[in-house]
């Protein structure tokens, strides 16, 4: 009993979930398609300074002097590039980055100069968010019930769900 | 987002209106009995309210296109905002929660609007026919046919009809909304489009989402009795004849097609156009047009 009601209040909240996963990866999506268009429109190439890495937020910082002469901060987002170009960077190594050299929205992005194929070919929805994509599509795919609401008479539904043998 | 005062209320007034005739369809669709009007006895109550704002906002947006009232940019902005809000939350409400408003369509209205979609992407983005011969002349010949199609085929079908106006969605309103530097002259009219399809194509584009979880239920056999239940408040088999239809799709065809090389109107705006007409009056047509073909 307890696992059936826990499985319905599953069932219930998955839509929803799903909702969140596809706004999140059209977030992604879209973040990812700007700083690619903000690159090819205003991108310029630099030699940087990394000032920070941090692996537990796959992010590091990079300092360099911008195309007018002042100075520069952007961050970089590790989880575009392979498992041995994120191990081999430290702070104060110096290195080719790719910013964009305007300040439109999104401007505090860099790329890795000579990793910018791995950055075109990344995948910009995360794991997580197709984690959830998926499981919730599995529940909703068992049991559909609830994303009928509003278009199927209640009642009917509640029908349908004794008829199959699940009410 | 910075609008001129006679486009933040023509983008308004377009938002409403089309709200207004998604609640009058749906009432019609579902044969809800209309009230008759206080004015104008032979029209429904709806319709008259909708005919009344049409003709008050577009003489406010005449009088603010003339007189260029000088609104400070908070100003412009606080209304964009009260466009806005209120929209997005009638969006997730009828398009996520509690899909009333969506208009029922048939298999005819899929095609004239896959067509619109079409003609609109062509010369926008490469297009490869043999690709995409097979399933459109699949599309155009189960329009002619007369048979009832199955739940199944008609809620993939009707997944398409999603599909096609989530390309428009990408197409059309964002770009006038988001974009100023749009390769047309923003006029009043094309804020009144943009507002009227937005709506209509936002409410689908969520909708969508909700659809396609709904397309799972054909998974599983036991479960594809919800389909069946659900697919006759979207979908409805009644069909006007093929000769007003096939004429009608090559009206709307030669439309877009002359707007394209004579410049009118914005191309996207007269396709959005187009699109909230076949879904609003393609049923009524079927019904009432003179029997002239």
């Amino acid at each position: 009993m307890i696992f059936a009601i826990l499985w319905y209040f599953l069932a219930a909240l998955a839509p929803l979930m799903f909702l969140v996963g596809v706004i999140v990866s059209i977030d992604q999506v879209s973040q990812h398609r700007r700083l690619l268009e903000n690159l090819r429109a205003y991108g310029a190439v630099t030699s940087a300074n990394i000032s920070y890495v941090d692996m537990e937020s796959r992010r590091a910082g990079v300092d360099f002097v911008r195309s007018d002469g002042s100075e520069g901060y952007a961050s970089l987002n590790l989880k575009h590039y392979p498992e041995s170009v994120t191990e081999s960077l430290a702070p104060g190594q110096v290195l080719r980055v790719y910013y964009i050299d305007k300040p439109v929205s999104g401007w505090d992005e860099a790329v890795l100069g000579e990793h910018y194929d791995h950055v075109q070919a990344h995948w910009p929805i995360s794991p997580e968010s197709s984690w959830i994509l998926g499981i919730t599509f599995l529940v909703i795919a068992i049991q559909p019930q609830f994303v009928f609401l509003g278009l199927i008479d209640f009642d009917r539904l509640l029908a349908g769900l004794a008829a199959t043998g699940k009410l | 987002m910075e609008l001129a005062f006679n486009l933040a209320l023509a983008l308004a007034t377009g938002i409403i209106v089309e709200i207004l005739f998604l609640w009058e369809t749906s009432e019609r669709q579902k044969q809800i009995a209309p009230q008759a009007g206080i004015l104008a006895p032979r029209v429904s109550r709806m319709q008259e309210i909708i005919a009344l704002v049409v003709l008050v906002s577009w003489t406010l947006i005449l009088l603010a296109e003339f007189f260029d009232p000088p609104l400070g940019s908070s100003t412009l902005n606080a209304i964009a905002d009260a466009i806005m809000l209120p929209t997005f939350m009638f969006l997730f409400v009828f398009g996520m929660v509690y899909p009333k408003l969506m208009p029922r369509i048939n298999e005819q209205t899929v095609v004239v609007v896959t067509a619109i979609v079409f003609v609109s992407l062509y010369g926008q983005v490469e297009l490869s026919p043999a690709w995409l011969a097979a399933p459109l002349a699949g599309i155009f010949l189960l329009a002619l046919t007369k048979h009832s199609l199955p739940a199944m085929l008609k809620s993939l079908f009707y997944f398409w009809y999603l599909i096609c106006l989530l390309v428009m969605t990408f197409l059309s309103s964002f770009d006038i909304l988001f974009n100023p530097e749009v390769d047309f002259v923003q006029t009043s009219f094309d804020h009144f489009v943009a507002g009227a399809a937005g709506v209509f194509f936002g409410l689908h584009a969520i909708f969508l989402v909700r659809f396609f979880l709904m397309l799972s239920a054909n998974l599983l056999p036991h479960n594809r009795y919800l389909i069946k239940l659900a697919m006759p408040q979207l979908f409805s088999d009644e069909q006007m004849p093929r000769t007003r239809f096939v004429a009608l799709l090559l009206v709307v065809s030669l439309l877009l097609w002359a707007n394209q090389q004579f410049g009118l109107v914005a191309d996207i705006s007269l396709a959005s156009l187009l699109i909230l007409f076949v879904v609003h009056f393609m049923d009524r047509a079927a019904q009432k047009l003179p029997q002239i073909l």
